[in-house]
């Protein structure tokens, strides 16, 4: 009969639970950290859509499409999900948004004077009732003249 | 006397945003740039018929 000595039967009762746990703590660690890089991935992913659709909105005649697309770009500039390397792609959709102007000033040279232009709505409340009023009584109009 | 260059909101929000960009960075932003990210605002009166259009 083979016999163990007592720090053996001590190593191996508690040191086998022990290294099981450690086990599992590392297994767990690895999966994490898959994760966290499955994470990261997709969210590039989505953040190189975001600045896709971003770019195309820049650089729309429709003025309010090409706002939201610059304030998106803008917000992409300084936000942590790109690294600098990526940046560069937002600051090159920028570059193009304001690409004919600038060449129009450099070409001009030093006496220019750029101005943006706001529209200032200065019609009064009561021309918008009258332009319903107008739709209403128009619709009544045919109305009537239908029936009639 | 100066020739006037019409720049829109989206334009003027680009540059500013390159403009700031350059002061983390210390990427070069030519002269062009800076006179569109600051860019004289201003007003002109919208005519009835545009108000008219976006009432309907």
């Amino acid at each position: 009969m083979t016999t163990l000595p007592t720090w053996s039967v001590w190593l191996v009762s508690l040191g086998t639970p022990l290294l099981t746990f450690v086990g599992v703590l590392v297994a767990q660690a690895i999966s994490r950290k898959g994760a966290q890089e499955l994470e990261t991935r997709s969210r590039r992913e989505e953040t190189m859509r975001n600045l896709r659709w971003a770019a195309e909105l820049a650089v729309k005649d429709d003025e309010r499409m090409a706002d939201l697309g610059v304030a998106q770009l803008a917000a992409l500039l300084e936000s942590d999900l790109l690294d600098d390397s990526e940046k560069g792609f937002v600051e090159a959709a920028l570059d193009a948004v304001y690409q004919d102007p600038e060449a129009e000033i450099e070409q001009l040279g030093e006496d220019v004077d750029v101005v943006q232009y706001i529209v200032e709505d200065n019609v009064v409340i009561t021309d918008e009732v009258a332009v319903d009023e107008v739709s209403s009584d128009t619709n009544t109009e045919d109305g009537e003249g239908g029936h009639g | 006397m100066a020739k006037r260059v019409v720049v829109s909101s989206a334009q003027k929000s680009a540059a500013r945003a390159m403009v700031n960009r350059s002061t983390v960075t210390g990427r070069y932003v030519s002269d062009s740039v800076r006179k569109i990210a600051h860019a004289r605002v201003e007003a002109v009166s919208g005519s009835e018929n545009s108000r008219v259009s976006k009432v309907r």
